[in-house]
């Protein structure tokens, strides 16, 4: 048998085992949960029924009542954005390492938003609850911690790409530490800025859409609310009013994007 | 002619091992006009640099009218700073700001940190930049945003940016070597013109020998790190020049090929 040959046999010998060992941990996996596949397929009518008939047509009877929730919301969304980019901008300036002002801030501080950014944002609104308590106040915590460790994150990368040429410039004419961010980093990090923005906006009402499901407030509250009270039709109209509010937000934000880059 | 600038000794090793400056000894007078020649890789970019600390020196001495650079704390390295302009090979200018912005920079070493913070230049400081940009042929660019220019204009604008700082030296990184020949005169012209008239001494790096023959007072010559020609433009024989290259001669009258189209009006500015 020559050397090519056994390279092969090898190679398909590999391929064999991962197979095998794909399908054992499935099986198992299958087996440690009871995952019953009947339960499953039977379950599919009941949820298109549930779907198709109990949600539908959606109740537009009341659709006053959720207005307040809807302003809820882009309030919050609004708020929880505005609040978030000024920290996280601080923080993504002390943190990018072409501004900080020292690596121990840097690491300190990458390490503290990487561990807020990595509790789920619905953790954080479940802890901010009972801390809190039901209301408006956790939810708009939970996305400010959102926002900051998102942002965070963005700018300071946005920071560390721009263009190190026109910064070496503008110190090299004796510029302080502040000219030189206000000069020849803030300008080139203003797009990266607007946009990711917009995008953390997006998000937030996206975000604050669910966070009523933990009882935080807004419109994800009326789902949680309908639901309970088997207002099935109802749940279908707060569904319906959140897809338009998210997609008229994006295209609004798509539109100021358009303008100002 | 008072001597402005005197480096002794200075060296520069960088972190991977590479020596780029090997002991290079040398004093600029006020007024004088030099090339600093030799092929890629001599170290001519770090010499510069290291006059203004971009790049720290490992060691030797920079003095630049009667202050030790590389000494200086961070104050005292500003003031040095704001006296010395310089120019780079690409330009360096905020692309998102406009013309007359990237030139006002100039001003940042000689304003408080908040004053340039929030843009408060002087009415006389803006005069003079709109002044300079006359000068070169850019009144019509003035509120141009930097990134709408062609490479000249660029480069010419980088050149009122270093003398806004009304300096006493200019340091040069390889002006022209991104720019045709068209451009390329004109900015050396530009370079040389207000150094000339302003009395302002320069040092720049060039690697066509011609360009460094045509408008230098004096000519230096690198090689691996250390200076192995210093005297002027008529000492410099083809034998020195072909010293200073061997091995890479290519580069000796290497035009680099244009990155980008000469300016549309074609019209010659100095």
């Amino acid at each position: 048998m020559n050397r090519a040959e056994m390279l092969a046999r090898q190679r398909k010998a590999k391929r064999l085992l991962s197979l095998l060992l794909f399908v054992a941990a499935t099986l198992f996996s299958v087996w440690f949960i009871e995952f019953d596949i009947m339960e499953f397929l039977s379950g599919i009518p009941l949820f298109l029924n549930f779907l198709f008939v109990d949600f539908m047509p959606p109740n537009l009877d009341d659709l006053s009542k959720y207005l307040q929730p809807v302003l809820d919301t882009l309030a919050f969304g609004v708020v929880a954005t505005v609040l978030s980019s000024v920290i996280a901008l601080i923080i993504a300036f002390l943190m990018a390492h072409n501004t900080s002002p020292h690596p121990v801030v840097r690491v300190v501080l990458r390490s503290i938003i990487s561990f807020i950014r990595n509790v789920p944002f619905l953790v954080w609104a479940a802890i901010l609850v009972v801390l809190f308590g039901v209301g408006t106040m956790p939810g708009i915590f939970a996305l400010i911690l959102l926002g900051i460790g998102f942002l965070s994150r963005l700018y300071a990368e946005s920071i560390e790409e721009i263009d190190k040429h026109a910064v070496e410039a503008v110190e090299a004419t004796g510029a302080t530490y502040l000219q030189k961010l206000r000069q020849a980093i803030i300008p080139q990090f203003m797009p990266g800025y607007i946009s990711w923005t917009l995008f953390m906006f997006e998000i937030t009402i996206r975000a604050s859409a669910i966070l009523g499901i933990v009882g935080a407030g807004g419109i994800g509250s009326q789902i949680k609310l309908t639901m309970d009270l088997f207002q099935y039709s109802s749940t279908a109209t707060v569904v319906v009013i959140m897809i338009i509010m998210i997609l008229v937000v994006e295209y609004v934000t798509q539109r100021i994007r358009e303008r100002l880059l | 002619m008072t001597i402005l600038l005197e480096i002794k000794g200075l060296t520069k090793k960088y972190n991977a091992g590479t020596v780029a400056l090997d002991g290079i000894d040398l004093q600029v007078k006020s007024k004088e006009f030099i090339a600093v020649i030799g092929p890629s890789g001599a170290g001519k970019s770090t010499l510069l640099r290291c006059i203004n600390r971009l790049v720290e020196p490992t060691s030797g001495s920079i003095d630049f009218l009667g202050q030790r650079v590389e000494k200086a704390n961070s104050r005292d390295l500003r003031h040095v700073r704001s006296q010395i302009g310089m120019i780079f090979q690409h330009y360096n200018l905020v692309s998102r700001l406009s013309v007359l912005e990237n030139v006002l920079h100039g001003r940042l070493g000689y304003m408080s940190s908040i004053a340039g913070v929030f843009n408060r230049y002087s009415e006389e400081d803006k005069k003079k930049a709109i002044a300079l940009l006359h000068k070169v042929g850019l009144e019509n660019e003035v509120y141009k945003r930097a990134d709408e220019l062609s490479g000249g204009q660029k480069q010419r604008v980088g050149v009122c940016r270093a003398l806004a700082q009304q300096p006493q030296l200019i340091l040069a990184d390889e002006p022209i070597a991104s720019l045709d020949p068209k451009s390329s005169a004109v900015v050396m012209d530009a370079i040389h013109r207000n150094c000339t008239e302003q009395g302002i001494a320069c040092l720049v790096n060039l690697h066509q020998v011609e360009v460094a023959k045509q408008y230098a007072s004096r000519i230096i010559g690198i090689k691996n790190g250390k200076m192995v020609f210093d005297g002027p433009p008529e000492a410099l024989t083809d034998y020195h020049a072909a010293l200073i290259y061997e091995g890479k001669e290519s580069q000796m009258y290497q035009q680099q090929v244009a990155e980008e189209q000469p300016n549309p009006t074609g019209r010659k500015y100095a």
